[in-house]
């Protein structure tokens, strides 16, 4: 377990002090940002209209929920997010190691596969949870404007670490089979595309095959989290997901020892 | 894992080794510390690396020679544990690397050709997680650090990121690395590439400094490197040991004859045209520019043929202005079993 940990700490500290990790955490934090000004200011418009509307029927009160204009909306978008922002955090982790040879060196110590997947993983969740905070900042924010209810809110925010923990899974895979930091992000955006797609494409439709497809889909899993709804199916998918990912990985290094 | 910076040595392995093994390898088995029983890599159709059979012992330096392309850098790769090998096998300290990988790992010090280093990390940082990862805990850590800094020198470089470093010292971290456990083998791929005359004398001066003390196995395709660092050469071609033996049992296989070049200056008709009247002597004619010509002579130069060579040269009123010597033996030696198609392989010493 220390290994892990110290694989960990450097994937991370690595990440800190990259070009890279201050314009993924800027570019997450702007864009979530304008998010949440944005729902901000439909929820503000609503208000006002509806109270305008109120205020001509004298015995109603007015009720807009937060949960349904700010927060749904806020966690889904940041979901969505997340799809174009991980592949560029998780495209480096196998791929740069193979280019530069630095897995060798890695390999020649007296370290296990699982250990080298595990500590890598843990260093990019680490940097994960670091952008995650600054959407906890924002939702702290939403304190100020009304009354969020937070058992909901602490829902959807573990809809999106078991999200984020599914997809950065899914890209050290990729890592693991690529030659290229490019490669491994293309690569990577594709696949999620394709399995948010295949839902999208889906629908709503009753065949069987196309329900199936979404089933796929990681933000059709995410989407009752986002309500603040707790479905245990959901929470097997990704927790299934990410340990079939895991062992995935763990198989594409142990592939390189075959082809090189 | 080792605590407070004692790391467990190698077990001495059983005393048994493959058919083929020449006697003077049988003589010090109780001290091999790594071995290639059959070692074979394919890629596809491509077989790189074909039954390499050695083993190196405690504290002789052994080199891989082999042209570009040889196969020394992909044997390295199996012989670390990162390339699989199609068929054969490799033991350290007696144990299957493969199998009992990161119990003996730690007594392997590996530092591949381009020296990669996280680039993003400080030199102090950099060998306070490589020892970590070899099992060092609190204290220790920080003194197997301190030690490998000062084996290499690296004391004024420790805040530096490794990204920064120059290439020499870039390659003293990454055989800082290599050391920070005090390993019982050293395997370096290609160590002097890239370092200036200054570096790679200090780089040689340090691998004879560990001679007796650790195992060390280094890859090259400079001749006079090998010749001057190693106890025992492999040389390798096309994946396949050709010869094996001391520096000087591979000069032994040449044909013994010295091919020496010769700068001569004068007027007048070639004066080595009747080079044929010396026995045993031919020769290439170059030009050299101007008066000068080069002659390239292949054959026996013994004292009686040089006295006649001079004295015609003399006799024709032609200057020497450069004798050189040439290929040496291990060079006809190397040159002839790398670029000739030959089955039988060499075992000497």
């Amino acid at each position: 377990m220390r290994n892990v940990l110290v694989l960990a700490d450097k994937e991370f500290k690595g990440l800190m002090r990259m070009p890279l990790g201050y314009v993924v955490l800027s570019v997450y934090a702007l864009v979530s940002g304008m998010v949440l000004m944005t729902m901000i200011n439909i929820f503000d418009h609503q208000l006002a209209r509806v109270t305008q509307q109120a205020s001509q029927v004298t015995s109603t009160k007015v009720i807009i929920d937060v949960q349904v204009v700010v927060v749904t909306p806020y966690l889904l978008n940041v979901a969505a997010l997340l799809i174009f922002i991980i592949p560029f955090i998780t495209m480096r982790v196998f791929a740069e190691e193979k280019r530069s040879r630095s897995l060798e060196i890695l390999v020649s110590y007296p370290l296990r596969v699982w250990e080298i997947v595990a500590g890598k993983f843990l260093g990019i969740f680490g940097f994960f949870g670091l952008m995650l905070s600054i959407s906890a900042v924002h939702l702290v924010i939403l304190q100020f404007i009304s009354a969020p209810h937070w058992g909901p809110i602490i829902g959807g925010f573990g809809g999106l670490i078991l999200l984020g923990m599914t997809l950065i899974v899914i890209g050290l895979f990729v890592s693991s089979l690529t030659q290229g930091q490019v490669e491994a992000a293309v690569l990577t955006l594709g696949l999620f595309m394709i399995m948010v797609m295949a839902g999208e494409v889906a629908g709503g439709r009753s065949s069987l095959v196309q329900r199936g497809l979404s089933l796929i889909s990681p933000l059709y899993h995410f989407q009752d989290f986002g309500r603040g709804v707790l479905a245990v199916q959901n929470l097997c998918y990704f927790i299934s997901a990410s340990l079939l990912f895991f062992a995935l990985t763990m198989r594409g290094v142990d592939l390189l020892k075959w082809r090189g | 894992m080792g605590s407070d910076g004692d790391t467990p040595k190698l077990a001495r392995p059983e005393m048994a080794g493959p058919a083929g093994l020449s006697e003077a390898r049988e003589q010090s088995t109780e001290n091999i510390v790594l071995e290639a029983t059959g070692l074979t890599k394919d890629f596809g159709p491509v077989r790189a690396v074909d039954h390499l059979d050695f083993a190196v012992s405690q504290g002789e330096i052994v080199g891989f020679l082999g042209p570009n392309g040889a196969g020394k850098t992909t044997a390295m790769r199996m012989l670390v544990g990162y390339l699989i090998p199609s068929a054969g096998m490799v033991t350290l300290g007696g144990g299957n690397i493969f199998r009992d990988g990161p119990q003996i790992k730690k007594q392997l010090g590996y530092l591949p050709e381009n020296v990669p280093l996280y680039t993003e990390m400080t030199v102090k940082e950099y060998l306070g997680m490589m020892a970590k990862m070899k099992g060092f805990h609190g204290k220790a850590t920080a003194r197997a650090v301190d030690r490998a800094v000062a084996m290499m020198e690296l004391e004024t470089m420790l805040g530096r990121q490794t990204g920064h470093l120059s290439r020499g010292f870039r390659q003293r971290v990454g055989l800082a690395q290599c050391l920070i456990a005090d390993p019982d083998l050293l395997i370096l791929d290609e160590p002097t590439t890239g370092l200036d005359p200054n570096q790679i004398s200090e780089l040689r001066r340090l691998m004879k400094s560990w001679r007796g003390q650790k195992a060390i196995l280094l890859s090259t395709h400079i001749l006079a490197e090998a010749i001057m660092l190693c106890d025992r050469i492999l040389i390798i071609s096309k994946g396949r040991l050709v010869a094996s033996g001391s520096p000087q049992s591979l000069a032994g296989l040449s044909d013994n004859s010295v091919a020496t070049e010769i700068t001569v200056r004068g007027q007048g008709s070639d004066p080595l045209a009747g080079l044929a009247e010396i026995e045993g002597l031919s020769a290439t004619r170059e030009a050299a520019g101007g008066e000068r010509l080069l002659w390239h002579i292949e054959g026996r130069l013994n004292a009686e043929n040089r006295l006649t060579l001079n004295a015609h040269l003399a006799s024709k009123q032609w200057e020497i202005l450069e004798w050189n010597s040439g290929l040496s033996a291990l060079e006809q030696t190397f040159r002839r079993l790398t670029l000739e198609e030959g089955d039988q392989r060499q075992d000497l010493d």
